[in-house]
């Protein structure tokens, strides 16, 4: 064998030789392994113990079972379609347009009957208290107290606020002339009133 | 596992790696993945870091396009081509012609010697003098060398992976045979 076939020979033994490193594997692995944040695709179904030709009628009747549920369900939401229309945009007529109206107002006017009802009453018993006190007081400095100066302070301002509330529910009876409230309201008013003029009589005639 | 046994598996390997199994194609890694580092050591001259490159991206490469592999030849074949492409290809880029041609003149005028420095290859068990002269070859001589004689390729299949002439491969064969005889034979 000369130099040639010999440098040959060697130079063929050497195909097929070699040594990865260690840890070439993990810097291949680490790139060729699916994208940890992408979603795995599930499985192809499969009938368990059957193939496709064994199974297709039973996916031909689950097919043919959810079509039917759909028209089903569209047919129904048909029916109901022109009821819900109607129920949704149909106009309140005039007449019951007024009848709300009324309604509205009579509830406001109610409302400020018994805001009025609530203020007389009050005043009512502030009078009452104040009315006493001045009435001690005139006792404490004998008598010297007269009738018209307990006129002025009490009496006077508290028939007016009477007045006043009597004026407005009258306004508000033009409006609602059934409300049993108002009516009521304009009573008590009227009692209170009339209760205020006689302890006006009675104290001038006790002074 | 024989490598008898290995090459039994390895259709049906091939097969499930084609599919996404991982274990398969890390069974096909341990049956190919020694040579094909040799090759790429070669093929760079020694540099172990590019070799360590071309082998990790040869194989990235060759399981991303498993699906294209039909099985008309040897699976190694396949891989083989796959690296050799990629190492001439990232040759190409990285090295100019003029920078080669310069190396070959070196070599023309005697000034290139394969006593400046010679790698060892990482494994046990080779020709460690014939490695060594081999990666001190000039670069179009080393590469025909080991392709030509090493791994098998006819000039005709050098001549159109390498874009040289088929008359240049022969004579950058001879060249890198000359060489090396001188070589061996002053040690």
């Amino acid at each position: 064998m000369n130099d040639h076939q010999a440098l040959s020979q060697r130079l063929q033994q050497l195909r097929g030789t070699g040594s990865a490193p260690d840890d070439l594997w993990q810097k291949i692995a680490s790139q060729i392994e699916a994208p940890a944040d992408l979603p795995q695709l599930p499985p192809v179904q499969k009938v368990a113990g059957r193939s496709w030709m064994q199974a297709w009628p039973q996916q031909l009747w689950a097919n043919a079972a959810a079509v039917f549920l759909l028209l089903a369900s569209t047919l129904l939401v048909w029916q109901l379609k022109p009821v819900n229309e109607g129920a949704l945009y149909q106009l309140p007529s005039s007449a019951e347009l007024a009848a709300q109206e009324s309604r509205t107002m009579s509830i406001q006017l109610e409302t400020a009957a018994i805001d009025l009802n609530y203020q007389a009453v009050a005043h009512q018993w502030r009078a009452s208290q104040v009315g006493q006190q001045l009435l001690n007081d005139a006792n404490a400095e004998s008598g010297e107290l007269g009738l018209e100066l307990i006129q002025a302070r009490l009496l006077q301002p508290e028939l007016a606020l009477i007045e006043q509330s009597r004026v407005q529910v009258r306004k508000a009876l033009e409006q609602q002339p059934d409300s049993a409230l108002l009516l009521r309201q304009l009573a008590n008013l009227d009692q209170w009133q009339s209760r205020l003029l006689r302890d006006l009589a009675r104290q001038t005639a006790q002074a | 596992m024989t490598q008898a046994t290995q090459r039994d598996e390895e259709p049906h390997d091939i097969g499930a790696a084609q599919q996404g199994d991982q274990q398969a194609f890390a069974r096909l890694y341990q049956s190919h993945s020694g040579w094909i580092f040799g090759l790429c050591w070669r093929l760079a001259g020694g540099d172990r870091g590019l070799a360590e490159d071309w082998s990790q991206e040869a194989f990235i490469r060759a399981w991303n396009k498993l699906d294209q592999f039909q099985g008309d030849g040897s699976f190694a074949g396949w891989l083989r081509r796959i690296t050799v492409n990629l190492a001439l290809s990232d040759k190409r880029l990285k090295r100019s012609r003029v920078h080669l041609e310069s190396l070959d003149a070196s070599y023309e005028e005697g000034g290139y010697s394969h006593e400046l420095a010679a790698p060892s290859p990482p494994w046990q068990g080779a020709d460690q003098d014939l490695e060594r002269a081999i990666a001190q070859l000039p670069e179009r001589a080393r590469i025909v060398l080991v392709l030509h004689s090493i791994e098998g390729y006819s000039h005709e299949e050098i001549a159109e992976a390498t874009q040289m002439a088929v008359g240049s491969s022969k004579a950058q064969l001879h060249r890198a045979r000359k060489l090396l005889q001188d070589w061996l034979n002053n040690e």
